[in-house]
């Protein structure tokens, strides 16, 4: 198995819903952190093992330039939790751009963790992204462009 | 005394070893590199300002939210601990009025 689809992880939606973990969707900071082509992500992993640098999230497979897209991911700006549509709340951020002279070589998807975090799981993931392949850049900006739904939608 | 080019050095030795010279081209291409990575921490910067603030937020929401759940579920569990009362004094007036003992 390999990359080949956007989840996001059971552990974080029940973690959420039975208060086990306050992840925030309001008030806490999320990072984007580039992986390549060579993990397996599951959405049905631990809490722990959907952390940023633990299990299919380790650094090893982890794609970045310091002073161009930082190891441990670029924060999400402009960050919202939108509950004002009818049957739908989504978590949502700006497009998450690289510094404008990245080399970036074979970056498949992005983990999308709770950076603020720190119990009972530092870092606890909340989703994957899936590009639907691999995407590179060579001396300009690499941009992860969301989905017009948002980053995480929960359909009601 | 070695000059340490390649095969290693004496202790003591500097040691360079050079690759190849850097062009015209690989010059400008590093000095954007260089302007680029200030934009880009820059925007680290900003974000890290905003973290903190969420951080902020985040502990002053929790303290007061836990403060008010705490008291919530102080209610509850004497709303339950009534409810429990009330289902065993029906019950043993439902025993009762069988003519039998709990």
């Amino acid at each position: 198995m390999a990359w080949s689809d956007s989840k996001i992880f059971r552990a974080a939606l029940g973690d959420m819903l039975g208060n086990v973990a306050a992840m925030d969707l309001d008030a806490d900071s999320f990072k984007a952190a580039l992986y390549n082509n060579t993990i397996t992500p599951d959405n049905d992993v631990t809490a722990a093992n959907s952390a940023y640098n633990v299990g299919q999230w380790a650094t090893a497979q982890e794609t970045f330039e310091a002073g161009q897209w930082a190891q441990g991911g670029v924060a999400l700006s402009s960050q919202s939790l939108d509950r004002s549509v009818a049957d739908r709340v989504f978590f949502d951020a700006a497009d998450t751009a690289s510094g404008s002279a990245a080399d970036i070589t074979n970056a498949t998807g992005v983990l999308v963790y709770d950076d603020t975090l720190a119990s009972p799981v530092a870092d606890q993931g909340l989703s994957y992204h899936y590009f639907g392949g691999s995407n590179s850049v060579v001396n300009g900006t690499f941009t992860v462009v969301w989905n017009a739904n948002g980053i995480d939608n929960f359909t009601l | 005394m070695s000059t340490g080019a390649d095969t290693g050095a004496e202790a003591g030795d500097a040691s360079v070893h050079i690759v190849g010279s850097l062009s015209a081209e690989d010059a400008e291409r590093a000095q954007q590199k260089r302007a680029a990575a200030v934009e880009f921490q820059a925007r680290v910067l900003a974000s890290a300002d905003e973290a903190l603030d969420r951080a902020q937020g985040k502990l002053a929401k929790l303290e007061a939210r836990y403060s008010e759940d705490i008291e919530g579920a102080k209610q509850g569990l004497e709303e339950a601990r009534a409810s429990r009362q009330q289902a065993i004094d029906d019950y043993e007036a439902a025993l009762a009025s069988t003519g039998e003992e709990s």
